[in-house]
């Protein structure tokens, strides 16, 4: 235990990105998971106040066209967009792992196969695809769902890279003097392989809630995602829906588009910054 | 008397770690003679890597410099190292003093050409003067090279360092190095990591230039038996301590510290095949050095002085020191 | 079977080609180049391969420890044929017989990994014995190596000295009781003053438990102090083959000779001047004797024809021209 801390205090210590990029996560994470849990009614229905009211005391960031409190429609929308972002990056980083571990450690014809599927899915351009099942959807899926399909274009890359740095492993003398101890394949791939990858996996975690998130905005503004749930997207989609930009509604739209780059930037903050401190931990 | 070009004086360069303080150079007093070929010889962590970087005045963080000076002597004038800014550091080296590192990927950048390189070293000769042109520069740099007695000056300067091997690079390397004939060349490792022939190859150059301009060459190494080769004087230095420093030839033939002693006697030698006995113990953590003399915990000779007081560093004979308390001043010893 | 039943070591026609880089522009490169030799001895012996980089040493050692599969060729070790080690069972058992120490103790251990499992494992995973019994063994296996069961238990890698590391990766190699240990470079990246305590534990284990060494290294005076035989590697060929003491005496091989001549040793300074190489990666295309170009006595017929090894009868092989009698005596007949 005591040695986790020190990792971690040696982890922050001089890494200005990694320290602000948390501290801003952490914050949305607030917002998101906890202060979303007090909202003293269903902010997701519509006509509950009076429209287009700017802030007040009464609604600190007003009401939108559709008669919701913003305030709160917005805890909720970061809520559901980190919970998709999540979702989708555990999905992609677990199964990239997996196949790429698969694929690092036993070779031949099992991994030729496998290389030729996760180089298909790199190469195919996710937006169509992404366009063409957003609009079998229609707009009315679960968040779950939206996840998923999002998640199919967020693993291979990770599979690539995990298969690269396990046959790269797999040849460090480390491994090689643990067979000679007698030790089997899976206990190495636990304890050798696994280990060397979970920082990595970490680092490409955080880039895919980030890319995930960013994604769900981009199909929402095209009315392709899940419309009626409150999301970061689906905010963003009803504001431009009803002009709040010329109707000066500011308040409807800016605090949307302030979250996801502030969203977005923490995130990359986080993660360029655990990177930075990775590989100088690797050069030392 | 020999002149002398540089002078260390009570230099302590450490290392602020978040671990502790590594005292990497620990009172560091010595001369170095205008044109002689310095040995600096020891183990991995002796501190001899850190002397070179403050002979270079490379200070960078977390190294610091604690206490004492570098002087440089040219003609009348004298310089103190640690006292002068970047600008004049950066005026002072290639020109003045110059730097071979172990990996010539150092120095060199992967992704230009040689040739380019070569341009940097001599824009720095020409400051000042004329521009020439890039033919002109090219023609002076292939002469050099060829000089040098580098095959296909022409070829090998529109090449990129890593379409090199790694002999061709470091002789590459030396005659950048040597280009503006600097008074001073400091050389870390320079054949460490090279095959044997090679190896040879490059030492014997390296000598060659010497002996024919006179400059100071200061070369670090491992190897007992390169600086056999290479010379004319040697400084063994132990757990960032100086133990001795003399001739070669007195230092091979008659080495007064423990230490010495067990580097030479243990270098196994072609056509001697008895068994030689290696030396119990481990060299010390830096950041804890033991009390008294440093090597105690591992000497054979070790007397109850050696585990309180430090040793001094004093002349034994003429040019032969030593911090030892096996010897007194006039250079009795015992062995007891 | 029988005929191998009394070598430690046989390799037939052994060879390995890399691919480097990809499906279309990919070159081969033959690091392992048609090898055969066999080593035969009545009592324990210490065999050194001697090489510079790119000779196909470490290459060889990775085939003879099942790390790598050969191109061509096969590997016999006290009669097994190592390519018919296929299943979990033949594994354990291959494992029972050889064991590996490499070059950088740190990089032999996990450093997530306390270095005591390493230990424990090979005493009960491969020689499956109990508990009880495995401790034992692993300690016994540490006080062979100056080390104990308690100074080592609990720690990880980064809580001990690099010669620390090394002998507890000797320690652990030792376990059971192979009949070969396999060391690559084992002493090169250790201090002076560690590498004889090491050098001198292999002497001892060669002869207090019988155990064979296969010691692969650059280092010409370590493998003279060590070794009984010893075969020089050039680009992928053996070149010359037997007894240490025969070749370091009277090497017959031109590059034998020019490595030797290149061993910076103390007392003998070096005077002429010696040619480099530079291209080295051309050699390995050559169609006959890949010292040709830099071998003082190559003639037209060694860029034509590669020479194999031949006995001269003394215990020792060599493949020069220079020796072969048969051919200089075709040879001088068509020319007249």
């Amino acid at each position: 235990m005591h040695e986790i801390l020190h990792h971690l205090s040696d982890m922050f210590k001089e890494n200005i990105r990694l320290k602000i990029g948390s501290i801003m996560i952490i914050a949305f994470v607030l917002i998101g998971f906890v202060i979303s849990f007090f909202a003293p009614f269903n902010p997701e229905k519509w006509n509950l106040f009076p429209r287009d009211l700017p802030p007040s005391l009464k609604h600190i960031l007003g009401t939108s066209s559709l008669g919701q409190d913003v305030f709160w429609f917005l805890t909720f929308a970061i809520r559901n967009s980190l919970l998709i972002g999540i979702i989708v990056a555990s999905i992609g980083t677990v199964v990239g792992v997996i196949v790429g571990l698969i694929a690092g450690f036993y070779g031949g014809l099992v991994d030729r196969i496998i290389m030729t599927l996760t180089d298909a899915f790199i190469a195919t351009p996710a937006l169509p695809v992404l366009i063409l099942l957003g609009a079998i959807i229609k707009g009315k899926s679960t968040i779950i769902i939206l996840s998923l399909i999002i998640a199919i274009f967020n693993w291979a890359w990770p599979a690539r890279q995990v298969r690269a740095m396990s046959l790269s492993l797999r040849e460090m003398n480390f491994v090689n003097v643990a067979k000679f101890s007698g030790m089997g394949t899976m206990e190495i791939v636990f304890s050798d392989i696994i280990p060397h990858i979970l920082p990595w996996a970490a680092a490409n975690f955080t880039n895919t809630v980030l890319v995930a998130i960013g994604t769900e905005a981009g199909l929402a503004i095209l009315g392709l995602t899940t419309l009626e749930k409150a999301t970061l997207g689906s905010l963003l989609y009803w504001s431009l829906q009803h002009q709040a930009m010329f109707r000066g509604i500011w308040w409807w739209i800016a605090p949307g588009v302030l979250s996801i780059v502030l969203i977005i930037v923490s995130l990359f903050l986080f993660s360029t910054g655990l990177s930075s401190y990775l590989s100088a931990r690797r050069l030392r | 008397m020999p002149e002398k070009i540089l002078k260390v004086d009570n230099c302590r360069v450490y290392y602020f770690t978040s671990r502790g303080i590594n005292k990497a150079l620990d009172n560091i007093n010595f001369e170095i003679y205008k044109g002689e070929i310095l040995g600096i010889a020891g183990e991995s962590g002796c501190g001899k890597s850190t002397l070179i970087k403050s002979l270079y005045g490379m200070i960078l963080p977390p190294l610091k410099v604690v206490e004492g000076k570098i002087l440089l002597f040219d003609n009348n004038d004298t310089i103190d190292l640690f006292s002068l800014s970047d600008e004049s550091l950066r005026n002072l080296r290639w020109k003045y003093i110059s730097y071979m590192p172990q990996g010539s990927m150092n120095v060199m950048n992967p992704v230009v050409r040689i040739e380019e390189q070569f341009f940097e070293v001599l824009d720095k000769r020409t400051e000042g003067t004329k521009k020439i042109s890039k033919n002109q520069a090219r023609e002076i740099i292939s002469n050099y090279l060829r000089d040098m007695g580098l095959p296909s000056p022409s070829k090998l300067l529109k090449s990129y360092p890593h379409q090199l091997s790694g002999g061709m690079r470091q002789r590459v390397i030396l005659a950048m190095v040597t280009f503006l004939n600097p008074k001073i060349i400091l050389a870390d490792e320079p054949t460490t990591a090279l095959d044997v022939v090679v190896q040879k190859g490059i030492l014997m150059m390296m000598k060659k230039i010497q002996r024919e301009r006179k400059n100071t060459l200061i070369f670090v190494s491992h190897d007992m038996g390169v600086h056999y080769q290479m010379a004319d004087r040697l400084l063994i230095m132990y757990a960032g301590k100086i133990v001795e420093l003399g001739p070669k030839k007195a230092i091979f033939e008659n080495p007064l510290h423990p230490y010495t002693k067990f580097l030479i006697d243990s270098l196994p030698r072609i056509g001697e095949k008895e068994k030689r006995k290696g030396i119990s113990g481990e060299p010390p953590d830096l950041l804890s050095p033991p009390h008294g003399c440093r090597f105690h915990p591992r000497c054979p000779y070790k007397k109850k002085i050696c585990e309180d007081r430090e040793p001094k560093f004093i002349k034994v004979s003429d040019d032969h020191f030593v911090a030892c308390h096996l010897f007194s001043k006039k250079g009795e010893m015992n062995y007891g | 079977m029988d005929r191998n039943k009394t070598s430690l070591l046989k390799v037939e026609n052994l060879t390995k080609i890399f691919k480097i880089g990809g499906l279309v522009l990919g070159e081969k490169l033959t690091a392992v180049d048609n090898v055969s030799f066999q080593i035969e001895s009545d009592k324990p012996v210490i065999f050194s391969v001697i090489g510079e980089s790119g000779s196909g040493k470490t290459t060889l050692a990775r085939l003879i420890l099942k790390l790598i599969e050969p191109t061509n060729g096969k590997i016999f070790i006290n009669g097994l044929d190592i390519s018919r080690v296929k299943s979990k069972e033949d594994f354990l058992n291959f494992r029972r017989l050889v064991q590996p120490v490499f070059q950088d103790p740190y990089d032999s251990f996990n450093p997530m990994k306390k270095v005591d499992n390493y230990l424990l494992k090979t005493a009960l995973k491969i020689l499956k014995v109990s508990k009880r019994k495995a401790f034992s063994l692993v300690d016994d296996a540490l006080k062979s190596v100056g080390l104990s069961f308690e100074k080592i238990t609990g720690k990880f890698m980064n809580q001990f000295s690099g010669g620390e590391l090394q002998r507890i990766s000797i320690a652990r190699a030792l376990i059971p009781k192979p009949k070969l240990i396999v060391a690559d470079e084992p002493v090169s990246m250790v201090d002076a003053s560690i590498r004889m305590n090491i050098m001198n534990l292999f002497k001892e284990l060669n002869i207090n438990f019988g155990i064979n060494f296969i010691y692969i290294t650059h280092d010409l005076s370590t493998a003279y102090y060590l070794s009984d035989i010893m075969a020089i590697m050039y680009r992928g060929n053996i070149v010359e083959i037997g007894p240490s003491s025969l070749i370091f005496a009277d090497p017959l091989h031109p590059y034998t000779e020019l490595l030797l001549k290149s061993i910076p040793e103390v007392g003998k300074e070096w005077k002429e001047d010696i040619k480099l190489s530079g291209i080295e990666t051309e050699e390995y295309g050559f169609e006959g004797c890949k010292f040709y170009n830099r071998c003082p006595y190559a003639d037209e017929h060694c860029k034509k024809s590669r020479p194999i090894l031949i006995d001269k009868g003394d215990g020792r092989k060599v493949a020069c021209f220079k020796y072969d009698d048969n051919l200089s005596r075709a040879l001088s007949k068509s020319l007249k």
